[in-house]
């Protein structure tokens, strides 16, 4: 694996201390990322372990194109054990940022950690020295606080990912943070605060060898000139412009003449038009901070920025003073729900400071600094939409000791201040009181709290699974396919390539031309709220959607970008290309790969997180045990439309089943239990995860 | 005003410029015209955040408040100098600035701070420590490159040319343990997404 890959998986035993390297050639036909995290949690992690078990691992996973230079390149997906869903099944955080690009640049295709540390202790990999440290001076300190002291010590080049309080408090809800504002939640952090693992730091002072580089020159020039626009890549301005044959006020594509940078150093830097073409305005295409939290964020973005590697800046750099007041520093930033999920807590909304609006960007600067400095995770939102519940519902009355009850700012929530975040986080992170068990997540506060049918049942509530993850893309996008993809899964789904496509901005029947060129028929793609029962070319749309996300935390790449669908360029047809992962991956590993290659690849990891998840289920019967556990309001919603007319995105119970039956046995699964088959499992090179299951009486005959 | 600015206003000639943005243009007055050509304004010049660096084929414009910090500058440099992607021995460096600012951990800059980071590079000094310091004297003019660079045939790997450099620069790469410094491809301008690094030609000055 001398191009692409490093060779290496680092392994760290916190037991007893022992670091090994091994060779990861042997996980070649699961590429990397997602691939050997399945891999080996399947291999090493027995069902019946619990998260905070010695026993769990965390498996952090790059591929042969982190920080290759491929765009959007820096992404590390980290599978371990669901703290915060039912039965505690396989799940994956995916981080961006640096530290992706960093452990890659240090030497290795995956970082293994296993054990438990008797006391807390960090990591120190510098290139091929790597060493477990004390970390007494760490802990009980933020993640900010962490990296800081580890940079000092170690310089200001190193990459760090730490845990907070919330991990360290092993607050189910939680996760790690590199670069600041990067994290990686799904639980992760309170898995490594039960470990005692508060941080990892990297020195990687090597580079991923490329076999052909010009032509991956050539490749990223070719797509940051012809396929590329941007955020989710959305392909049309949000603003009518005259290059622009289209635009879509919803577009992430949110530059324009007269919106600015309005805090730049020097004085404002206009976004302007940036038509297709010219790679050295990519960057100014997207400005999330306006498009997250209003324009009042305009005078505060000092700039965009984002991970390594990526040319669409969807991270708002944020300066407001206002928010120095409540302790947090002025300047910081976020992306997307963790950029504004911080106010949607205040029942009237945040209170404005200086101008109209203003209180969402202070509002949530202060948050998500806070958030972030603690390493609190909000399950999309989800813990957000659930204070909301509770405080809506008068649940807290109800379960909160008086006591603690009285203790609570509530006069502040109802004010919008900021400084009742500060508390709210607080308690959280230091898992002060009955309050704080809102972040064990919905399955948990549900059984706990006795919340009830109509908890789940609330639409407003977007729970998706009554095994506790919300909805991600779900029935709103593309019907059974979003609603398929949100069954997948045991957390929240991570699957974007459906919804970048929906989202794009081009016309309705030029989504079903490209739909029907990809499915095989323009039947395929339903506009929003104007659903059809489910065909076959839906399901087809469905599978390339969810093997697309899974080979894009394996190479890995990011899906909240790729693929490239369809490009911004009318000279193209608005056509993309999705043999574009093929062409870099052999242009930087040297292999022979074709669009069709990598699809399989993707197809083995998928069938590989559906085989686990039957193992620790212990259950082949995932049609019933796992994949229907759909909230009531999926199927209710909308009383008075007929399901499949005009106005509505509910789903049909009937539908919805014949829907799983089809992607099952699209699959190669069993269609009426949804698990994989011998035959399937074989065919995808895996005979040792059927015999594996089969002695488990886990194998369909 | 100083003859440089008298010289600046009426006009600029490559050897001029030369002279004088060694000295830095803080507190200098720019052409008009002068300035539309670099792409930025009297007021960057003024608040220190555009660095011009002069090179025998143009100058390197720096605009770090367009700088998002992706480090294509560094991918670009190293995938086309070393067919080998990563940071530490990139030619270009934005990452030692990136997390907390030029001036480094504690002076209140960078992702950490104010949000500013500037991307570095050789400055292509007329008289260069690197070159003096070499022992071997494998950094040279080089008449294909039209600069002084490295001839990493005959490179030791020592890194006296690092220590030498007031800004290392000069960085020895772990893997092949050969020095390595800007030739002025201007793959690093070609691949910025957001322009903060671009390359003027000196016939576009002079002009």
């Amino acid at each position: 694996m001398a191009d692409g890959w490093t060779g290496k998986i680092l392994r760290v035993n916190l037991s007893t201390g022992v670091i090994t390297k091994e060779e990861s050639s042997k996980y070649k036909k699961f590429i990397g990322g997602m691939g050997i995290g399945y891999k080996i949690m399947f291999d090493e992690v027995p069902p019946g372990t619990q998260p905070f078990d010695e026993a769990n691992k965390l498996v952090f996973a790059v591929g042969p194109l982190t920080g290759s230079g491929a765009p959007c390149s820096s992404r590390v997906n980290i599978t371990t054990l669901s703290t915060f869903t039912r039965d505690h099944l396989v799940v994956d955080a995916h981080m961006g940022g640096f530290f992706a690009a960093w452990l890659k640049y240090a030497g290795y295709d995956a970082l293994v950690i296993e054990g438990k540390s008797p006391k807390p202790v960090w990591l120190n990999i510098n290139d091929d020295e790597v060493s477990l440290e004390d970390a007494a001076f760490l802990w009980g300190k933020g993640t900010r606080g962490t990296t800081d002291e580890l940079c000092r010590e170690l310089g200001a080049e190193t990459c760090v990912a730490s845990i907070g309080q919330a991990g360290e408090n092993l607050v189910p809800l939680s996760g790690m943070l590199n670069s600041r504002n990067h994290s990686g939640g799904a639980g992760t952090g309170a898995v490594l605060g039960s470990k005692k693992l508060k941080a990892i730091a990297i020195r990687g002072t090597k580079g991923v060898n490329v076999a052909d580089r010009m032509e991956l020159k050539r490749l990223n020039d070719y797509t940051l000139t012809q396929l590329m626009g941007a955020n989710n890549n959305h392909v049309v301005p949000s603003t009518p412009q005259a290059w622009a044959e289209f635009s879509d006020p919803r577009s992430r594509w949110t530059a324009r003449k007269g919106l600015y940078w309005g805090a730049a150093e020097g004085g404002p830097i206009e976004t302007g038009e940036n038509p297709p073409g010219n790679q050295n305005t990519v960057g100014f295409r997207t400005m999330k901070s306006v498009f997250d939290l209003g324009p009042a964020a305009e005078k505060h973005t000092v700039k965009m920025s984002g991970c390594h590697s990526c040319p669409i800046r969807c991270m708002s750099q944020l300066k407001v003073p206002q928010a120095k007041q409540y302790g947090t520093p002025e300047t910081g930033g976020n992306t997307c729900v963790a950029n504004f999920v911080h106010t949607t807590i205040f029942p009237h909304g945040p209170k404005d400071f200086d101008d109209k609006g203003d209180g969402t960007v202070v509002g949530n600067l202060v948050g998500l600094t806070l958030f972030d400095d603690y390493g609190l995770w909000c399950n999309y939102g989800q813990l957000h939409r659930d204070f909301t519940y509770c405080y809506e519902h008068d649940v807290f009355k109800r379960v909160l000791p008086e006591e603690e009850y009285n203790s609570i700012p509530w006069n502040l929530l109802e004010a919008g201040d900021p400084a009742f975040i500060k508390d709210f986080y607080h308690r959280l992170a230091y898992r002060v009181g009955e309050l704080s068990h809102l972040s064990d997540g919905s399955y948990v506060i549900a059984e706990r709290w006795k919340l009830g049918e109509k908890y789940w049942a609330d639409p407003e509530n977007h729970l998706w699974s009554t095994r506790g993850w919300p909805v991600h893309h779900a029935n709103e996008a593309s019907a059974q396919v979003g609603s398929i993809i949100n069954c997948m899964y045991n957390r929240d789904a991570m699957t974007h390539t459906h919804i970048n496509f929906i989202g794009s901005g081009l016309p309705l029947a030029l989504k079903k031309e490209v739909a029907a060129e990809l499915f095989g028929s323009a039947d395929a793609y339903d506009g929003t709220k104007d659903y059809t029962p489910i065909n076959q070319y839906k399901i087809k749309y469905t599978k390339w959607a969810i093997l697309r996300s899974c080979l894009h935390d394996t190479l890995t790449l990011c899906n909240w970008v790729w693929p490239m669908t369809v490009s911004p360029m009318k000279s193209r047809s608005y056509r993309g290309d999705l043999a574009l992962e093929a062409k870099y991956f052999k242009a930087v590993t040297g292999d022979e790969m074709t669009e069709e290659g990598l699809d399989l690849a993707a197809e083995r990891i998928f069938t590989l997180h559906r085989a686990y998840t039957v193992k620790l289920l212990n259950s082949m019967d995932l049609r019933n045990d796992h994949d229907w556990s759909i909230c009531a309001w999926v199927f209710d919603k909308d009383p008075d439309k007929p399901v499949f007319t005009k106005g509505t995105d509910k789903m049909d119970q009937a539908d919805m089943k014949k829907s799983l039956t089809m992607f099952y046995t699209e699959m190669g699964w069993d269609p009426a239990l949804g698990c994989p088959t011998r035959k399937t499992l074989v065919r995808l090179g895996m005979e040792d995860v059927a015999d594996d299951l089969a002695a488990r009486h886990l194998l369909p005959a | 005003m100083s003859d440089h600015g008298e010289i600046l206003r009426t006009g600029l000639t490559r050897q001029e410029f030369l002279r004088i943005s060694g000295k830095g243009l803080a507190g200098l007055t720019l052409a008009p015209s002068l300035l539309a050509v670099l792409g930025c304004s009297q007021k960057d010049v003024d608040s220190g955040t555009v660095e011009l660096t002069t090179t025998p084929k143009g100058v390197l414009v720096t605009q770090r408040a367009r700088c998002t910090g992706c480090h294509r500058c560094e991918t670009a440099c190293t995938t086309f100098n070393y067919g080998s992607v990563g940071s530490f021995f990139s030619r270009v460096k934005i990452h030692r600035h990136y997390f907390y600012g030029d001036e480094g951990a504690g002076s209140g800059g960078g992702l950490y701070g104010d949000l500013n980071y500037t991307a570095d590079t050789c400055r292509q000094c007329k008289h260069p420590a690197c070159m003096q310091a070499c022992p071997i004297k494998a950094i040279a003019w080089n008449e294909k490159y039209r600069c002084i660079s490295v001839d990493t045939q005959r490179c030791l790997g020592c890194g006296a040319c690092t220590s030498a450099c007031p800004w290392m620069m000069a960085t020895v790469n772990p893997v092949t343990h050969k020095s390595g410094k800007c030739i002025l491809c201007g793959e690093c301008a070609s691949a910025c997404p957001t322009g903060a690094l671009s390359i003027i030609e000196w016939k576009e000055i002079t002009v």
